[in-house]
């Protein structure tokens, strides 16, 4: 018993600085320039995140994609889970906000 | 486990659980403050519970039940395919570790809960084809330690307390 919990310790440390390590190393952090609009893996659009805009995306569905003071964030969504409209704004290289019923990803990049 | 009308018997029971403890999941407020998407994992108390008590085949069957059901209740086309390969990634590793005799129930849980996550992410970024849906997945694995954790405790409860059925 004690040695289960020897080991169970052991491996939840690794698990959690594993996971830690990716969070904090591995997370992107250089501003990016532009929010690319990716459906199915192909981008569609790239808007410029120096210039306030708001524009509908429709495909699948309708998302609001919002670019305000160099962040991008999706507004509204006409989809079930609203996953995509309570991700936080993103403003650096690599990261994403993706609407799964969509098969939408906004991405920044260089 | 002697009578094969006793096993579907328990297993209809377990999948049922199973079943209401995803429905219990979706009147839970989201925790997007936290990270977009993120559940607890209920079923999975369950799950493992089989997972001990019952068999690897059982779960599977309990946890195959539970995810058809719940997507045609009140899931989607989408959302059976993201669940249905967590569970498989989870419950081979789950299975797999336990093997091992080395570790509690809570930390396989926890394993499971990361699996699951894994899998999730791989789908997503294969289906949308943008490998940096990955950069989703050590905010998804703190966050799985964490209820994994807690529905492992959880599982290792019902466990101890039901030994023979």
């Amino acid at each position: 018993m004690i040695k289960k919990l020897k080991n169970d310790i052991i491996l939840l440390s690794i698990l959690l600085a594993a996971a830690l390590f990716g969070f904090f190393v591995l997370h992107p952090n250089t501003y990016g320039k532009y929010a690319a609009v990716i459906a199915d893996g192909k981008e569609i659009a790239r808007y410029s995140l120096a210039e306030d805009i708001e524009t509908d995306i429709s495909l699948l569905g309708v998302n609001r994609l919002v670019i305000k003071d160099g962040t991008a964030r999706i507004d509204s969504a006409d989809c079930k889970n609203q996953v995509c409209v309570h991700s936080d704004p993103i403003q650096n290289i690599g990261e994403t906000i993706a609407c799964l019923p969509h098969k939408l990803v906004i991405k920044i990049v260089e | 486990m002697k009578t094969n009308a006793k096993k579907i018997t328990l297993i209809g029971l377990l999948a049922a659980l199973a079943l209401i403890l995803s429905f219990l999941e979706t009147l839970l407020p989201p925790l997007y403050s936290f990270a977009p998407g993120i559940k607890i994992g209920l079923p999975n108390v369950i799950i493992l519970f089989a997972l001990y008590r019952l068999s690897f085949k059982d779960a599977a069957l309990i946890s195959t039940v539970r995810i058809i059901l719940a997507s045609l209740l009140f899931g989607s086309a989408i959302s059976f395919a993201y669940s249905i390969a967590g569970a498989v990634l989870s419950l081979t590793v789950m299975w797999a570790i336990k093997k091992l005799r080395l570790f509690s129930a809570a930390a396989i849980s926890v394993t499971g809960a990361i699996c699951h996550n894994l899998a999730q992410v791989a789908v997503a970024a294969a289906m949308m084809n943008t490998k940096e849906i990955f950069l989703y997945l050590p905010v998804l694995a703190i966050s799985g330690i964490v209820t994994g954790l807690a529905v492992g405790l959880t599982s290792t409860l019902l466990i101890k307390k039901i030994k023979n059925i």
